[in-house]
């Protein structure tokens, strides 16, 4: 009679278990993140996988041929603009169609072909760290653009991303990690636990830093922007790092891009005397927000203006991206 | 510790299992049971700081002297002051010094006062309420006095219940007390669900739409109309959900236990006025006030306009008891005023006859009515919550004023409050079907209590159980009511 109990007990267990697991593939279903071998990033997802996450935004689409969220295959077609980036350019909060390297292989139409391997946990210095080898692999012919959210990050990280020493992102993409991960609702409670640790949300870069030493990060970032001068002029295709702060609220109505003046005035210098295109969309925000009280970043569940960039801020991004080639192209050809 | 915690239910797994014990053969003494009881809750109490427990303890002891020397002698009334005295000394002390200090001088526009450095006790004002109500309730007779400590101790202590109630009378515990009352697998069964269907509506519904109203509360100089009416709608159903739920949880620990506690809540939002939503909201306090304070102060004995002063005294001080800012007074009042209003209304207009012969259409007459009764009664306890959860009259006062004036803004229409309306609705509607199925056909929620012992049933509860781990909001939020 016991043994019937536990018996029932346990298959009602095991049932609702499924259950679970099949709402998870709707409200959040995320790929194994795997180690790539071509060492473009430090991971890629699992290839042709789908993806659809209701936890932050509604985002939904399904991975390319190399595990990148990408609404084309790479079959080693030219690529005009390679953008590399973390998650907030990966874009899996919105759908797919709607990420910012969509929208400007749209705005594009044909002439130009954008391709993504913005990929989460990716920032500047792993992005810094990888470069070449993406470089190399996809061969970009015009720009390469790199995403940051942050101005801000360790000395020993840009050191050792110069080098192409960065600590890799680790997967656990091996044998029963691997199946663990493919268990929806497991990611879900993995994700809970998480936010419970609190480390759920973007591991900004800062983190790490323990003191602002101006001068030691004037030079560390002085280091990391002739790198990518270097590579810009020994590849020929031109860099451009775009920054995408959080905008926060004042009082009374106003707004103001969140950013540390000294790191902000220190990295757009660098960017300048080393011939890296910058451009801060904190201006392009704000000026969204006053004329139609647009936020970029936030969804319609979760903290307002918080988070990852949402379909305004990827159309904003691709919108800017776009005028500013296009502004450099003609002051090209007039040249 | 909170209920939502898991050092709670940690706690509670432990305070079960030795419960389990004591019913062991050479165990199983009542004696033991509460102490061991009472020491959970003094554990449970201390959790926060060990110094509130001191006092929990001072509060027991006065009412324990006070009621035993009201039953020897009670026309001496001595005691019965100092049984009341002691303990509004103490509330007063703890929660409302520095905020008469500071309103006193900036009216007459002293600077320097002197403040006390103390921290509010948690649930302070529902411990006392229950020690006082012991005391009232053995001078009048309708509670019997307790000679034993040690479940006098446990009646105002019972950690299910002590920091944010229901506020449960003497007369309904210690009777409890008096019977052979455990754990046991059917109460288990049963408080389980009870606990876990208030764990839903606060780590899911209330929790997540804490995070927009919060957001709009903060700057609601950021916001359009729209989305300052959404959060004035979320921060009604986030109070609801948050209070009834913890209630629920108290509801279902006890259960487990043994014991029973009254229902809190009963659909508020479905009241077609004033007077009915305080019968349905909060009901042990909207009780406590009618008994302890209506009533002595005259009720409506005394004439219409002592009435009305006796609504408005009850109103503002129940105001006050949910904390110590003019905000709260101010709620008190405007709901005081609302209840006075309809007295009026229900004394000049008594209900018309019903002069539609046909029965279709009575219905359908009825039903325009009530609705429209319930949409004005809302519309009324919405505005209100604005001013219970601004924490200035300026925040207030710009909230309602961009509403009237429809300012523009940023627009969030935030999916958890579509969500809880959707709950809510179903919720409500479950819960009046069901009543029209009743002999009486009055509503009186409801708890989805499963039968466990079927293998669906089972899965529906693991499948609940499971949504509430992963649709939990996981950051920190205390219960809205654990300050009052």
């Amino acid at each position: 009679m016991r043994q019937n109990k536990a018996v029932k007990f346990i298959l009602a267990g095991i049932t609702a278990f499924l259950f679970l697991n099949i709402l998870c593939l709707v409200y959040y279903n995320i790929p194994v993140h795997i180690t790539t071998q071509t060492g473009v990033t430090d991971y890629a997802w699992e290839k042709h996988a789908f993806y659809s996450k209701m936890t932050e935004g509604f985002g939904y689409g399904k991975m390319n041929n190399e595990g990148f969220n990408n609404l084309r295959n790479y079959n080693k077609q030219p690529v005009d603009i390679l953008i590399m980036g973390s998650s907030q350019m990966e874009g899996t909060n919105v759908p797919q169609n709607k990420t910012a390297a969509a929208l400007l292989n749209e705005l594009f139409n044909g002439l130009k072909y954008a391709y993504n391997i913005g990929i989460s946990g990716h920032d500047f210095p792993h992005i810094v760290n990888n470069i070449e080898t993406a470089i190399q692999y996809y061969k970009p012919s015009e720009y390469i653009v790199i995403e940051t959210g942050s101005m801000q990050f360790s000395i020993q990280d840009m050191e050792e991303s110069i080098n192409g020493t960065l600590k890799r992102i680790p997967s656990y993409d091996s044998k029963i990690m691997f199946f663990l991960q493919k268990i929806p609702y497991l990611r879900l409670l993995y994700l809970q636990y998480r936010h419970f640790t609190g480390n759920g949300g973007e591991n900004g870069p800062e983190q790490n830093i323990i003191a602002f030493d101006k001068e030691k990060y004037s030079t560390a970032l002085d280091a990391v922007m002739k790198r990518l001068h270097q590579l810009s002029t020994e590849y020929g295709a031109g860099i451009i790092i775009f920054y995408h702060p959080h905008l926060v609220f004042g009082g009374g109505g106003l707004i103001s891009e969140d950013t540390v003046y000294e790191y902000s005035a220190l990295f757009k210098n660098s960017c300048l005397r080393n011939d890296v295109i910058f451009i801060n969309m904190a201006d392009c925000f704000i000026e969204e927000y006053n004329n139609s009280y647009i936020l970029p970043h936030g969804f319609s569940n979760t903290v307002i203006g918080a988070g990852h960039l949402n379909r305004n801020g990827h159309r904003l991004i691709a919108n800017e991206l776009f005028r500013q080639i296009n502004i450099r192209e003609k002051a090209d050809s007039i040249q | 510790m909170t209920f939502s915690s898991i050092s709670f239910f940690i706690f509670f797994t432990v305070v079960i299992l030795v419960m389990l014990v004591t019913k062991i053969k050479i165990f199983s003494k009542r004696k033991l049971r509460h102490t061991i009881l009472l020491v959970a809750s003094y554990l449970f109490y201390g959790w926060w700081n060990w110094r509130f427990c001191f006092l929990m303890l001072v509060l027991t002891v006065a009412a324990y002297i006070s009621a035993i020397q009201i039953d020897r002698k009670p026309e001496n009334k001595f005691y019965l002051y100092s049984g009341i005295i002691i303990p509004l000394v103490i509330l007063g002390i703890f929660k409302y010094f520095n905020f008469f200090v500071s309103s006193f001088a900036e009216i007459f526009g002293i600077h320097n006062t002197n403040s006390l450095n103390i921290i509010l006790p948690v649930g302070i004002s529902f411990y006392t309420f229950q020690s006082l109500s012991y005391t009232i309730d053995v001078y009048r007779k309708k509670s019997r006095v307790e000679k034993n400590f040690i479940r006098l101790a446990l009646y105002i202590s019972f950690f299910p219940q002590l920091v944010a109630g229901p506020i449960v009378r003497a007369s309904d515990f210690l009777p409890q007390l008096d019977e052979e009352r455990n754990v046991n697998s059917n109460n288990f069964k049963t408080g389980i669900q009870i606990f876990s269907f208030g764990l839903f509506k606060k780590i899911v519904v209330a929790d997540w739409l804490s995070v927009f109203v919060d957001n709009v509360f903060r700057t609601p100089g950021m916001f359009h109309a729209i989305s300052l009416i959404l959060a004035v709608i979320a921060y009604s159903i986030q109070i609801y959900f948050d209070f009834s739920g913890y209630s629920d949880m108290a509801i279902g620990c006890a259960k487990c236990l043994g014991y029973d506690f009254a229902r809190n809540f009963n659909l508020p939002y479905i009241s077609g006025n004033i007077t009915e939503f305080w019968r349905r909201w909060h009901i042990s306090l909207s009780s406590w006030l009618k008994e302890y304070l209506y009533i002595p102060l005259g009720g409506n004995r005394k004439g219409n306009a002592r009435t009305y002063i006796n609504n408005m005294i009850t109103m503002l001080l129940g105001g006050l008891w949910h904390g110590a800012n003019w905000t709260f007074l101010a709620w008190g009042g405007i709901h005081g005023i609302a209840l006075c209003v309809h007295k009026i209304y229900k004394d000049i207009l008594p209900p018309p006859p019903n002069t539609v012969r046909h029965i279709f259409a009575a219905k359908i007459l009825n039903f325009i009515r009530c609705f429209f009764a319930v949409l004005l009664t809302n519309l009324f306890v919405c505005f209100c919550w604005i001013l219970f959860r601004a924490d200035s009259f300026s925040t207030a006062g710009q909230i309602i004023i961009r509403i009237i004036t429809w300012q523009n803004g940023i627009i969030q229409i935030y999916s958890w409050v579509v969500a809880a309306i959707l709950i809510l609705l179903s919720a409500t509607i479950t819960a009046i079907i069901r009543a029209y199925r009743t002999k009486s056909g009055e509503t009186n929620g409801f708890y989805v209590v499963l039968d466990l012992s079927k293998f669906w049933h089972l899965v529906i509860f693991f499948l609940f159980i499971g949504l509430i781990i992963g649709l939990a909001f996981v950051g920190t939020n205390p219960f809205i009511y654990f300050q009052f």
